[in-house]
């Protein structure tokens, strides 16, 4: 009769642990690896590819099934265009409400795009 | 590159010099929050000169389009960081020698999670073309 209870009382511990981690939803983070030991960004330990979230806040997935990488210059800078090549774009200052989605082409999860929410073809759909 | 936290609303603050020559230093910042009601996640980028005598002090003014700055919240998920909220690139559209960039959610938009800011921050130059890098605030646990 004690065993079983050290058997029952075992599983309980199991599994209050494991609704722990599920509440959870995975180990404890471990620093950025872009992190120096300064505490400046080191784009060169940064992943090659990050995967992102939609507005719904789920991670995007292409058509293809499969989930959206975005290349890191794509994200850690620096910025792609010069000061003149925004002046002569007319460039807005920024700071919208944008998403990422999947680009066309055949592997759509490798051609990541940067666009306001307001042009989201999927708009209300992903919220 | 400096961190502090509070516990009143649980902020997490990071900022530090990113860059510096011999005119120019590059100030940044990144910073989540987390209040009663809702979540903070911000970041600056300022333009300071760097004197012989006076080091980096002082507003460093730049055109328009000369400063960008970038701020970005990631979600810890099973081994890694996903992007969870991303601005863009966000330009001065009038000349300063700041950009700052906040977003406020009601809620933790990627679930229960911990979450980061990485704010980016450059300012241009002639010669050197953008300058700056990044700045982490730190991770914090979100409730959803």
């Amino acid at each position: 009769m004690k065993r079983y209870v050290y058997v029952a009382a075992s599983l309980v511990i199991l599994v209050g642990a494991g609704a722990v981690l599920a509440v959870a939803g995975d180990d404890p983070p471990e620093a950025p690896p872009w992190l120096a030991a300064d505490g400046r960004i080191d784009p060169a330990k940064a992943p090659d590819e990050f995967e992102v979230s939609g507005p719904d806040g789920k991670k995007v997935v292409c058509a293809n099934g499969r989930t959206l990488k975005v290349r890191k210059e794509q994200l850690l800078g620096p910025p792609p265009r010069t000061p003149d090549q925004l002046r002569a774009d007319g460039a807005a200052g920024g700071g919208g409400d944008l998403v990422w989605r999947c680009g066309p082409g055949r592997n759509p999860h490798l051609n990541a795009i940067l666009i306001p929410r307001t042009q989201d073809p999927l708009g209300e759909d992903q919220r | 590159m400096a961190a502090a936290g509070s516990a009143y609303a649980h902020t997490l603050l990071s900022y530090g010099t990113t860059f510096k020559d011999s005119d120019l230093c590059v100030f940044g910042s990144a910073h989540i929050q987390h209040g009663s009601a809702v979540i903070d996640s911000g970041a600056d980028v300022m333009s300071v000169s760097n004197g012989p005598y006076l080091g980096c002090t002082g507003d460093k003014a730049q055109d328009p389009y000369w400063i960008a700055l970038r701020r970005q919240l990631y979600r810890w998920e099973t081994s890694s960081w996903v992007v969870c909220n991303d601005s863009g690139w966000v330009y001065n559209t009038t000349r300063t020698a700041q950009v700052f960039h906040q977003r406020t959610f009601q809620s933790a938009i990627c679930g229960a999670r911990y979450y980061g800011t990485l704010g980016s921050g450059y300012v241009y130059q002639n010669v050197g073309g953008w300058s700056g890098g990044g700045a982490w605030s730190d991770y914090h646990w979100l409730p959803a």
